[in-house]
């Protein structure tokens, strides 16, 4: 088993140290000269060329590459080629924890509506619940976000004001509500669905029919023998709901003006900041890898037949 | 277990009378389990045994009073330990697990995947008994030797997928006699297995219902498993009971023709007939569609006209406890035909 967490642990570093070649490939391939965008358009060649030299662009690719890792080891991604003075580290830092709330927030949306949704509509097939809440999924699957979020905003916060407007601020959950819950309904409505039909799947199996024939109460059924078998996947898709979240959410967080990693990444590409795309798009990757890493772990904790197999 | 002289309710575990099982069908209702009567005293032994699809099942998920929807009991009585009214499918799950417990033929998934053994054995006694939960740890290691399993408390620890179906099988064992049940009843215990386990797991059941005192109604399509076990055997075709009586009667003079085919379709006990693995030709009548007369007649070496018009009541046969539904039995005229296969 532990055997099989290193090997899984050094594919994923394998899998990060991909990202950020691809990173630095991207970097050279972008059709802008790094030096001159430093220095800026008034700058005179000479000028140019001295920041050329600062930035190392006139050493050979390998021993740039080199330079680029050792930096990233240190957690240096760079100085932003737009906004003066500012570390491409900082910025991320700055953006990240808006970001990380709005896709904890997201997650756990998805899990308090779908997990209960699903639940109830498998156990009462059929009945008003069940359809109510396919139509409910129907619609958080189909509403397009930037739609739903503006609707939140007009009648929660502007017309009843429930809800703050827009922006950050303190409380940070009290802003967060409204982003978060856009988030995470079309996780929530997929979610609903997934656990109905795994559910409905399982109330079939032989050792429910088992259970029952031992004369256990429905409740103790469900809870400790039905329930489990739909989280296994719903743990899974989770984990990389919230990794892929992680690396910001530009629709949301622009509706809600919140000033995440999505705001960042896109800012950076309209001026052509470089190093804070390789840098916003690095951490993106990253999130994603260490997240289907962890997932992945989870999972043998979570599934015993899992673990069996890879114990071996 | 005749219908002329029932048992005294007393001594009965569980009487089942006149049950009727229906599913909606495309033609209304198929009515799956027809009519179906038996008691089963302390401590007896009772085997249903007949071909596949022939209500063996239903019959006894009606016992437990947990018909799969969308089917449901139509008729009948199911009276358990003398009391019927009162133990009906509201408080079922009070007697459901302790006065009648139940195995089924799925040893490989009749234990949940997910949930480790001690919690599936434990949880029973701690709802059941009110075990505290060393108490029911202590029964659980008990049990779980007394089934032959090798190592207990490790067993407990585990997640059923470690062990092999043969282990799986006594698992369920251990627990399905957890609660002390007064029937034990097995459908199919051993189908899923090997050969060498079916034995093991069969001489296993024989121990644990002695020891427990269970009644056990063992249900198998394989009428030499069923002979081997049991005190008495109800033989069930196209959902009646066509034929039932002490085990060695209904071994050595069988009198309704299905259970002559049944017979030679079993090798140890045909060791004279040449043709040894002999199956009946053709096949029942599938998913209680209804059928004027006997529903065996097509398939029956002896059978007259008659048998495709009247349905053959099921009757006591003379002196003996057994009863039989074919209008040959003991009929002395009835025109004989050669019997068996061709
Ligand atoms: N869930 C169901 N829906 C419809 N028909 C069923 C269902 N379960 C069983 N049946 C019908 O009832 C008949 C008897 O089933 P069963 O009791 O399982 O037979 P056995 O156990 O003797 O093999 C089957 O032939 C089938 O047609
Ligand atoms: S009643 Fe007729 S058809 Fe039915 S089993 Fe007896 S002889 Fe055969
Ligand atoms: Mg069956």
């Amino acid at each position: 088993m532990s055997g099989w967490v290193i090997r899984r642990f050094l594919q994923m570093i394998l899998v990060v140290f991909g990202v950020v070649t691809l990173a630095f490939v991207f970097a050279f391939l972008v059709p802008a000269n790094p030096a001159r965008m430093v220095a800026g358009p008034q700058a005179s060649p000479a000028a140019v060329a001295s920041i050329a030299h600062q930035l190392g662009l006139d050493r050979s690719t390998w021993s740039q590459y080199w330079s680029f890792l050792g930096r990233l080891v240190h957690g240096n991604l760079g100085i932003s080629f737009v906004l003066q003075g500012r570390t491409v580290a900082s910025e991320i830092l700055r953006a990240l924890p808006y970001t990380a709330f709005l896709a904890v927030g997201g997650v756990i949306w998805e899990v308090i509506i779908g997990i209960p949704a699903g639940v109830i509509a498998a156990y009462k097939p059929r009945s008003f619940f069940d359809r109510f809440a396919t139509l409910g999924a129907l619609f958080g699957l189909s509403a397009p976000p930037f739609w739903l979020g503006l609707m939140l905003i007009y009648f929660l916060s502007y017309r009843w004001s429930i809800f703050p407007l827009n922006g950050v601020g303190s409380p940070l959950i009290w802003y967060m509500i409204l982003p978060s819950f856009t988030l995470g309904v079309g996780g929530a409505a997929f979610y609903s669905r997934m656990v109905r039909t795994t559910i409905l799947q399982v109330l079939r199996s032989p050792f429910i029919e088992f259970a029952r024939l031992k004369g256990m109460p429905e409740r103790t059924i469900l809870f400790r023998h039905v329930v489990r078998h739909a989280l296994i996947p719903v743990v899974t898709m989770l984990g990389m709901d919230l990794g892929y979240f992680l690396g910001g959410v530009l629709i949301i967080e622009s509706i809600f003006g919140i000033p995440g990693v999505g705001q960042l990444a896109f800012a950076s590409i309209s001026t052509l900041d470089v190093p804070m795309i390789t840098g916003t798009v690095m951490v993106a990757a990253i999130f994603m890898v260490v997240m289907s890493f962890i997932v992945d772990v989870a999972y043998t904790f979570i599934d015993p037949r899992v673990r069996l197999n890879r114990g071996q | 277990m005749s219908l002329v002289e029932p048992m005294p309710e007393t001594d009965a575990v569980v009487v089942v009378d006149s049950l009727s099982v229906t599913f909606p069908s495309d033609e209304g209702v198929a009515e799956v389990v027809r009519g179906v009567s038996f008691s089963v005293g302390k401590g007896q032994r009772i085997g249903l045994v007949g071909e596949s699809g022939s209500g063996k099942s239903l019959t006894a998920r009606a016992i437990m009073q947990l018909i799969p929807s969308p089917g449901s009991v139509s008729a009948g009585e199911i009276r358990i330990a003398g009391n019927s009214a009162a133990l009906s499918t509201a408080n079922a799950p009070q007697w459901r697990g302790t006065t009648v417990a139940m195995i089924t033929q799925d040893p490989l998934s009749s234990l949940n995947p997910l949930v480790r053994i001690g919690v599936q054995i434990t949880e029973m006694l701690r709802h059941h008994l009110n075990y505290t939960r060393t108490q029911a740890r202590a029964r659980a290691v008990e049990l779980l030797s007394a089934v032959g399993i090798p190592n207990p408390p490790r067993t407990l620890r585990q997640f059923p997928s470690v062990l092999s179906g043969g282990m799986r099988q006594r698992v369920a064992l251990a627990i399905a006699i957890s609660c002390n049940p007064s029937l034990l009843i097995a459908d199919e215990p051993t189908t899923a297995l090997d050969v060498t386990i079916q034995a093991q797991v069969l001489d296993l059941l024989e121990e644990m219902s002695a020891t427990h005192h269970s009644a056990v109604l063992l249900i198998s399509h394989d009428l030499g498993v069923v002979a081997n076990f049991c005190d008495e055997i109800l033989v069930m075709y196209a959902g009646r009971i066509v034929e039932s009586g002490p085990t060695d009667q209904l071994i050595e003079d069988p009198q309704h023709p299905y259970t002559t085919a049944l017979l030679t379709s079993v090798p140890s006990m045909t060791e004279a007939l040449p043709e040894r693995l002999v199956s009946i030709a053709g096949s029942p009548p599938v998913g209680g569609v209804a059928v004027k007369g006997c529903a065996f007649a097509p398939r029956c070496a002896l059978a007259q006209p008659r048998c495709f018009e009247d349905e053959p009541a099921l009757r006591q046969l003379d002196v003996s406890a057994r009863r039989v539904a074919c209008h040959a039995a003991g009929n002395a005229t009835w025109p004989s035909r050669f019997q068996g296969p061709s």
